[in-house]
């Protein structure tokens, strides 16, 4: 009985025991648990979002913090198939959005302006080199600077349609007897759309002119349509009197590069 | 004894005035979990999309970043992001669910 009475009491205090022990890991363990770590940061991307030959873009690259706050965080990228631009704050590198500090644990991303090369037709590689300071204790309270290097991959999907897609679907509605100016819009899909011009041709009783008395009309921005952005042609719509109420189709030719051109049809709604 | 009473006055004020101010504000864990889903969404975004121009980048992140809670919790947090790395763990961990 007593015997019976030792044993148990001592498994008891055994399993009080236990348990405190493992409440104790679970307390002691949870900070752990609930920080990074790692001794350095690290990289999130491995490929960048899709581009176009010729497109240029803003990318961005995702840095996870070590254990230890990173401090003067700078990055610099190079490409063989694209060329590499910084924000204009910085210039000569991009740092970190929220500041030049990769807070412990933290999240942050470093953003890259990429144009690729007109004649590339697959993935490219970026190499990335990122400085930073751990402040690691290297015996005489200097920083220690560190450096990384990496390569993250871009994909690129050549475009097999046409060099221009028409934005613009319908244009109007214009009162017969009235003269408006209207508008076509145009996006870049292809490299190349250099010296870019429009002409618009209307069936009869419906007359076009261009800015400032010219034989042609010129995108509003550059005349070089880049890929993947939009600009538009303004032209001047005079419909007749005469010109019943309905829809009419404009034809707008599209002159480029080395006399290339494009047509696109768009329908005049008159009233 | 005067100048005793009034540094025992001011030091109430300031107690009194900490607490006015929030400063030992902590938001719900709802809150908290809206606040880490939107930050981490949005990081997620500018990984995985490319933008036209620094704007149109700086526009996407911003908007993204926006949780649907109060005033009150949003500033609570984004002061708590300075100082508590376990949020900021939350955050990276949900990053590395979402889009890593």
């Amino acid at each position: 009985m007593r015997s019976t009475s030792s044993v148990s009491r001592r498994f008891t205090t055994a399993a009080a025991l236990s348990a405190i022990v493992a409440a104790s890991s679970v307390v002691i363990a949870a900070p752990v648990s609930a920080v990074n770590p790692n001794q350095d940061i690290t990289s999130l991307t491995t490929t960048l979002p899709a581009m176009h030959p010729g497109q240029t873009a803003w990318v961005s690259t995702l840095w996870r913090g070590a254990s230890k706050d990173a401090d003067s965080f700078r990055m610099t990228a190079t490409s063989s198939g694209a060329s590499i631009s910084y924000p204009t704050n910085t210039a000569s590198y991009s740092s970190l959005w929220g500041s030049s500090t990769l807070s412990a644990s933290a999240t942050d991303f470093a953003a890259l302006k990429v144009t690729v090369n007109d004649s590339v037709t697959q993935a490219i590689t970026i190499t990335l080199t990122v400085n930073y300071d751990l402040h690691q204790n290297n015996g005489n309270s200097n920083t220690t600077p560190k450096t990384q290097t990496l390569q993250v991959s871009l994909p690129v999907t050549v475009v097999s349609g046409p060099a221009i897609t028409a934005l613009t679907t319908t244009l109007g509605p214009v009162a017969n007897g009235t003269t408006t100016w209207q508008q076509f819009s145009v996006r870049g899909e292809k490299p190349g759309v250099t010296s870019l011009t429009a002409q618009v041709s209307a069936p009869a009783g419906i007359t076009i002119a261009y800015p400032a008395g010219k034989t042609d009309t010129s995108p509003s921005q550059l005349s070089t349509l880049n890929v993947g952005t939009t600009d538009y042609f303004a032209f001047q719509v005079t419909v007749g009197p005469n010109v019943a109420a309905g829809s009419y189709n404009l034809t707008v030719t599209m002159t480029y590069g080395s006399s290339q051109t494009q047509t696109a049809v768009v329908p005049l709604s008159v009233t | 004894m005067k100048s005793r009473s009034t540094a025992v006055v001011s030091v109430v004020l300031a107690v009194l005035g900490g607490a006015a101010c929030g400063s030992s504000y902590t938001p719900s864990a709802a809150a908290r979990h809206a606040f880490v889903e939107a930050r981490a969404t949005a990081l997620c975004k500018v990984k995985t999309q490319s933008f036209s121009d620094e704007h149109a980048l700086e526009v996407a992140y911003t908007s993204s970043q926006h949780a649907n809670i109060s005033d009150r919790d949003t500033r609570a947090l984004k002061k708590k992001l300075e100082k508590d790395q376990a949020l900021r763990e939350e955050i990276s961990t949900r990053v590395t669910t979402l889009c890593a």
